[in-house]
């Protein structure tokens, strides 16, 4: 341990947070040490989370248009899964990726150590390096941005090769021929989805009444209607009792909303209900950094902690979960420490469920708004009603506006639909820059595209799309 | 006919009731014009300056609705211009007529946009199923493109788009009128039916959306057996072994892609140095290296000077470098150019100002004669469906009273080849002209997550920001969803963002869509390594 060893700026986690805030930190001329327990920079994001699991969902794409080929005018005899070449292929698109961070992350001379860290005192982490040695670092800085991990559950979560978490199942082992999803949330349906376009049967079981909780009803439902035609079944209102392993694979107690209970027996299960903050094991208690009930790190608007010398940002600092949160707060943490005047106040986070079709929404949600005892105008336009859509088969979906009746402001925006995920860019600055409806609609959107949908949901709001006919109020 | 006076007013004092934006520029209706001001009034508010000439156009509309007519608006064409203003023109309170000599939906859903995307998303799965090996999805025997199946679902997408439009125009009451217009004295129109019957239309508004039509370049054996238009080129179930394909701009190229995709020998023939000559230089280079790699076979700075006959193929003989050059293919397909599609109309018999077809108008879309409007394709030779529905909405707007600021200024441009391409504002060399400084980024998606996962990683994001402003000039994209990736910068331009504003909002991720934000974030950092 030399004397020298000190960074301007430690960031603990090599994720979507932790290498965006180091990156954007070494560009604005900090210097600054990032540490993070794999040999390259990415996360779970992008080694067991965000871009293996699209990558998984891409070829589950390719395999499902491969059955409707047809449709298409292709005439195409059955496809078979090369599971081996499939594996190849996501490894190689991770290796890809989080290589590309290590080589960003030494042009922009940001060091990098391979270890875990925690914290001595408020200016001090101790690391344990990977090959086992340890060594001091001090620092003018922290950032904390170590992420999260798939929650457990007791007593469901026994140790067996047929139970995974997601971590698992993106390993992908074997398809097997019946899977249980555990949880409706978006981890589980995006799983679920790649399984059973692989040939899986899937059931999904959802506690509450309906999947994606939290999410608008009328998006969830065009989702939910193209997955119940796919899925071996998906059960609401059901809890699991218990797993039990068998010779053939998990016997698995279900008890629905009028405490009827059955047995299933699965091939493999999947456990998707949340995620959990990684805040143990840091050494938070050498610092005055405090922590909730459920582990997130408590945080001011500039996402520094009860430690001023300490930031937190990303999973570990709070809902929503995501890894585009996390690095427009590590901007926020970088900024705040360089001294500008700045806050994370966002009034649109995307968040997008990467299933076939997909569901994006960001801003003021009708749930929220309902909740809130807000009134909005909910300004819809269907799928069904878009020429882009036609021409790709794609019809299920809905695009909505969420506006302000009195000043016609965009409060929020909702899609599902075939490319949501991409749609949703406009809504976001629609949001943040406090568009009027009138601004979306006569924004001229190319045709014939699925972003037209947006211009006519403006358009619906006004009373006048062209390509949905609303009956006259009068 | 509606000779009741009371009624014969209608669009006006019906749509200042509903609206609530009612403009204070719209043209004065008849009571207005009968309450004078105070003189105390006219000292409390400059007296607005009015045009002489909104006044004499105001009368005459005025004069124009005292007569009894048929029809508040008659719309000729029922294409994305014609159909999309008719329809808003009806939900705003007129009485609306629309005439038709072909199919509902025009060129773009009959014979253009649609047909095309429809063949071209075939082919999107075909490229798919290409790939599918590399991720670990192999098929037992072969596959291949069953051209005839492809043809049948375009005719099924094409008849239910086109009976959604007819049960829109009929929902909204708008009169379809089958047949050919011709003018025949200020705001009266003939119609001629495909049986040869004639009737007389008079309508205090008349708005011009009949399009345009493939040009046949004037080359000799132009129109030799197997020179086709793309119109005649759709219409052939079968593929020809080798298409060469005459201009390289958007039709040409979407057509190249085409049918090189369905494994069709392609020859690209371009005047300019390069193709997409309206395109930023950098987009047209990509394209031409993803088209070559896929086989197209591009010859830029090449003059077409003659067809013949070749046994049972066509010599297209044409220069370049001032070296006269002989390619033989099977069929050629004319995609340089269009022409507006005014013959016919008459124009000159009530003095409607054109300019080689193209019918001359105002930046409201009114040609010289009041009243009389023109959209779309027949004002200006070639353009964008979306351009000429945003006019139709304008005018049928401006007809009806209101004051409407549709954007035409930020107009996209979009190719749907695989990777798309899509563009708006001033490209980097546009803005240099115009000599505005600016700053540029770049970005590429092969470091876009997205397009990792879905092995889709050719094409990059350019955003062109005004160094002094830090406002966003255009925006370029060659790259997966380029066509609805656009949208975004469309909207920032429109609504004058600063770059510091779009870096600022959260892109989904991993989404192609973040390609965006990265591009601009480039073109911010430009500028503090230049401070």
């Amino acid at each position: 341990m030399s004397e020298s060893n000190h960074t301007q700026l430690a960031v603990i986690g090599g994720g979507p947070g932790g290498y965006a805030a180091a990156f954007f930190a070494a560009d604005m001329g900090l210097e600054v040490t990032l540490i993070d327990l794999e040999v390259n920079p990415g996360g779970v994001c992008l080694y067991r989370g965000c871009i293996p699991s699209k990558t998984l969902l891409h070829a589950a794409k390719v395999l499902t248009e491969a059955r409707e080929a047809s449709h298409f005018g292709i005439e195409f005899s059955k496809p078979k899964i090369d599971l081996e070449k499939l594996r190849g292929w996501e490894l190689g698109v991770v290796q890809k990726m989080t290589g590309g961070l290590g080589e960003l992350t030494r042009l922009r001379k940001v060091r990098y150590i391979q270890g875990r860290a925690r914290f001595v005192n408020p200016t001090t982490v101790e690391i344990q390096a990977a090959a086992g040695d340890t060594q001091r670092l001090t620092f003018d800085h922290a950032i904390l941005a170590t992420g999260s991990r798939p929650a457990k559950v007791p007593g469901l979560s026994i140790d067996s090769p047929r139970v995974m978490d997601s971590t698992g199942a993106l390993m992908l082992p074997d398809v097997p021929k019946s899977l249980l999803v555990i949880g409706g949330g978006y981890i589980g349906l995006e799983l679920g989805t790649v399984y059973n376009a692989l040939g899986s049967a899937v059931t999904v079981v959802e506690m509450t009444g309906g999947l994606l909780p939290g999410a608008d009803r009328d998006l969830v439902r065009i989702l939910a209607k193209r997955l119940e035609a796919q899925f071996h079944s998906i059960l609401l209102n059901t809890k699991v009792l218990s797993l039990n392993e068998e010779k053939k694979g998990i016997r698995v107690k279900l008890e629905d909303a009028d405490g009827k209970q059955t047995e299933q027996l699965f091939e493999k299960v999947l456990i998707s209900v949340g995620r959990v903050p990684n805040s143990q094991d840091l050494g938070l208690e050498n610092t005055k950094i405090e922590v909730d009930r459920r582990g997130f790190v408590l945080i001011d608007g500039q996402r520094r902690t009860a430690e001023p010398t300490i930031y937190a940002i990303g999973d570990i600092a709070g809902e929503p979960m995501l890894a585009h949160k996390a690095s427009h707060e590590g901007r926020t943490a970088v900024e705040a420490i360089m001294g500008h005047k700045v806050a994370f106040e966002p009034n649109a986070i995307p968040a997008v469920v990467f299933t076939d079709p997909e569901i994006a929404w960001c801003g003021l949600t009708e749930t929220q708004a309902k909740k809130d005892n807000r009134a909005v105008k909910v300004a819809r336009f269907p799928w069904a009603a878009s020429g882009r859509a036609t021409t790709l088969d794609r019809n299920d979906g809905v695009t909505k506006l969420l506006i302000d009746p009195e000043t016609e402001r965009v409060l929020g925006v909702g899609i599902a639909g075939s490319g949501a995920g991409e749609l949703i860019a406009e809504g976001v600055l629609a949001v943040e820059m406090a568009a009027l409806a009138s601004d979306v609609e006569m924004t001229i959107h190319p045709h014939p595209t699925l972003s037209e949908t947006v211009m006519e949901s403006a358009e619906v709001f006004f009373g006048h799309s062209t390509d949905f006919y609303q009956k006259r109020r009068s | 006919m509606n000779d009741d006076p009371a009624t014969t007013h209608q669009i006006n004092p019906v749509v200042a009731a509903e609206s609530e934006t009612a403009s204070e520029t719209a043209p004065l209706t008849e009571e207005e014009t009968l309450v004078l001001p105070v003189a105390d009034e006219l000292e409390a508010d400059p007296i607005p300056e009015i045009d002489p000439e909104s006044i004499v156009e105001a009368a005459e509309q005025l004069l124009r609705e005292a007569v009894p007519h048929d029809y508040d608006v008659l719309v000729i064409g029922a294409g994305p211009g014609g159909y999309v203003a008719a329809i808003r023109a009806a939900q705003l309170g007129a009485r609306v007529g629309l005439v038709e000599e072909r199919e509902i939906g025009g060129v773009c859903l009959n014979r253009g946009c649609i047909p095309t995307k429809t063949l071209l998303e075939s082919v999107d799965v075909l490229r798919l199923m290409r790939r599918a090996s590399e991720y670990g999805i192999t098929v037992e025997g072969s596959f291949r493109p069953d051209f005839t199946a492809m043809n049948v679902r375009r005719h099924e997408v094409i008849q239910q788009l086109r009976d959604n439009v007819s049960h829109l125009l009929e929902a909204n009451g708008v009169s379809i009128i089958l047949g050919r217009a011709r003018f025949v004295e200020g705001h009266s129109v003939e119609i001629t039916d495909a049986a040869g019957a004639t009737r007389r239309v008079l309508a205090v508004n008349v708005i011009i959306a009949t399009g345009s039509l493939p040009q046949r370049l004037p080359i000799p054996g132009n129109d030799l057996p197997g020179v086709l238009t793309s119109d005649e080129l759709l219409q052939q179930n079968t593929l020809p072994k080798h298409l060469l394909v005459v201009g390289g701009g958007a039709v040409g190229v979407e057509f190249a892609y085409l049918y090189r995709e369905l494994g069709t020998r392609a020859t690209l023939l371009e005047m300019s140095p390069a193709i997409l000559p309206q395109e930023d230089k950098d987009i047209s280079q990509e394209m031409t290296r993803l088209l070559q790699a896929r086989g197209v076979n591009i010859v830029a700075g090449a003059k077409l000077k003659e067809i013949k006959q070749h046994g049972e193929n066509l010599d297209i003989i044409y220069t370049q470098d001032e070296q006269e050059q002989t390619i033989t293919a099977e069929q050629v397909l004319l995609a340089a150019g269009r022409r507006a599609n005014t013959e016919g109309l008459r124009l000159d018999t009530v003095g409607i100002k054109q300019e080689k077809g193209k019918i001359l108008v105002d930046e409201s879309c009114e040609t010289n004669v009041g009243g009389v409007y023109a959209i779309g394709d027949c004002v200006r030779d070639f353009g964008w469906a979306h351009l000429a529905s945003a006019e139709g909405k304008m005018v049928a707007e401006r007809i009806t009273s209101h004051d409407t600021q549709i954007d035409l200024k930020h107009v996209p441009s979009c190719y749907y080849t695989h990777p798309e391409i899509a563009s708006v504002g001033q490209t980097e060399a546009q803005a240099k002209q115009g000599g505005i400084a600016t700053r540029v980024g770049v970005f590429h998606f092969r470091a876009n997550g997205k397009a990792a996962s879905a092995g889709d990683h050719d094409g990059f994001v350019k955003v062109v920001v005004d160094d002094a402003t830090d406002k966003l000039l255009g925006c370029q994209i060659i790259g997966p969803r380029a066509t609805d990736l656009i949208n975004e910068a469309v909207l920032a331009l429109k609504t004058g963002q600063t770059v510091e504003e779009m870096v600022g909002a959260i892109h989904a991720h991993p989404t192609f869509s973040e390609a965006l934000p990265e591009a601009a974030l480039m073109a911010r950092h430009q500028q503090q390594m230049a401070d």
